[in-house]
């Protein structure tokens, strides 16, 4: 890019948008370099192995619906004791089972990926890429 | 450990990201402030009086009519303030130019890139 202030408007505008949409397409292949990583590979791989486990998705199901049925108790700081064990329990077996155990490892490896890429980011723009993602900040929607 | 060749994309979006007119312009905004210790100096006795006026707050108290004049003043100094203000804006337009860019690595990806590296306080 030229330096701004040797250009027209016009030309510093198109310049401008210019640069825009070359930071969107080189985010677009960013993206599609991800989705070609090992371990996203990996975590595709878990996923189906996931989706085809009965035992896995009856465990998951276990839990998520004891979960939802206790969640006003969880949301208001009320779970009983015994309650609570009976969530850690199923949360353990649902966690004991393989394909779950491999689907959540190869979440986490992943995780670990796109947070390495956002550091390399953040470190080339001053700024924190993995906490300004989203709009409103980390916890926006 | 990234592979070479997810480390080189990174690196490239990286870049073109440093290159986009709102990262830029935040850039050259931050280093201006970090130049500039009269907005410096604005800023943090603003930032000190708001804390003076919590505290106050959050003892149960009603900050004073002097605590309140005081702080209006420093906001006024920071609205008066080229440097600060232009940091403002170049961090607000940056904040909202990062979530597109951000979108675009998870369309290409196919799951949602920000959820994944959001801080674990979130």
């Amino acid at each position: 890019m030229l330096y701004p202030s040797t250009m027209e408007p016009a030309d510093l505008a198109a310049a401008t948008r210019a640069a825009e949409v070359d930071a969107l397409t080189a985010a677009g292949t960013f993206g599609a370099a991800l989705r070609g990583s090992p371990e996203f590979t990996g975590l595709l791989a878990a996923e189906n192995a996931l989706a085809a486990d009965a035992a896995a998705n009856a465990a998951i199901g276990a839990f998520q619906s004891r979960q939802e049925d206790l969640r006003t108790e969880v949301v208001m700081g009320v779970l009983a004791d015994d309650q609570r064990e009976e969530l850690e329990r199923l949360q353990a077996a649902m966690l004991a089972v393989p394909s779950v155990a491999a689907y959540v490892a190869a979440t986490e490896t992943f995780r670990a990926v796109c947070r390495e890429t956002a550091a390399v980011v953040s470190a080339q723009i001053g700024i924190d890429f993995a906490a300004n993602c989203r709009s409103g900040g980390c916890c926006g929607s | 450990m990234l592979t070479t060749d997810l480390h080189e994309a990174t690196v490239a979006f990286a870049r073109a990201l440093r290159q986009a007119p709102a990262v830029a312009a935040y850039r050259s905004a931050a280093a201006a402030l970090e130049a500039d210790p009269v907005a410096q100096a604005v800023l943090a006795n603003l930032r000190e009086q708001l804390a003076s006026v919590t505290r106050t707050q959050q003892a149960g108290l009603t900050p004073s009519q002097e605590q309140l004049e005081r702080l209006r003043e420093l906001q006024a100094a920071v609205r008066a303030n080229d440097t600060v203000m232009g940091h403002l804006r170049a961090t607000n337009d940056v904040k909202a130019f990062l979530p597109v860019a951000a979108r675009e690595v998870s369309a290409a990806l196919g799951t949602d890139y920000a959820a994944l590296v959001a801080p674990t306080t979130c």
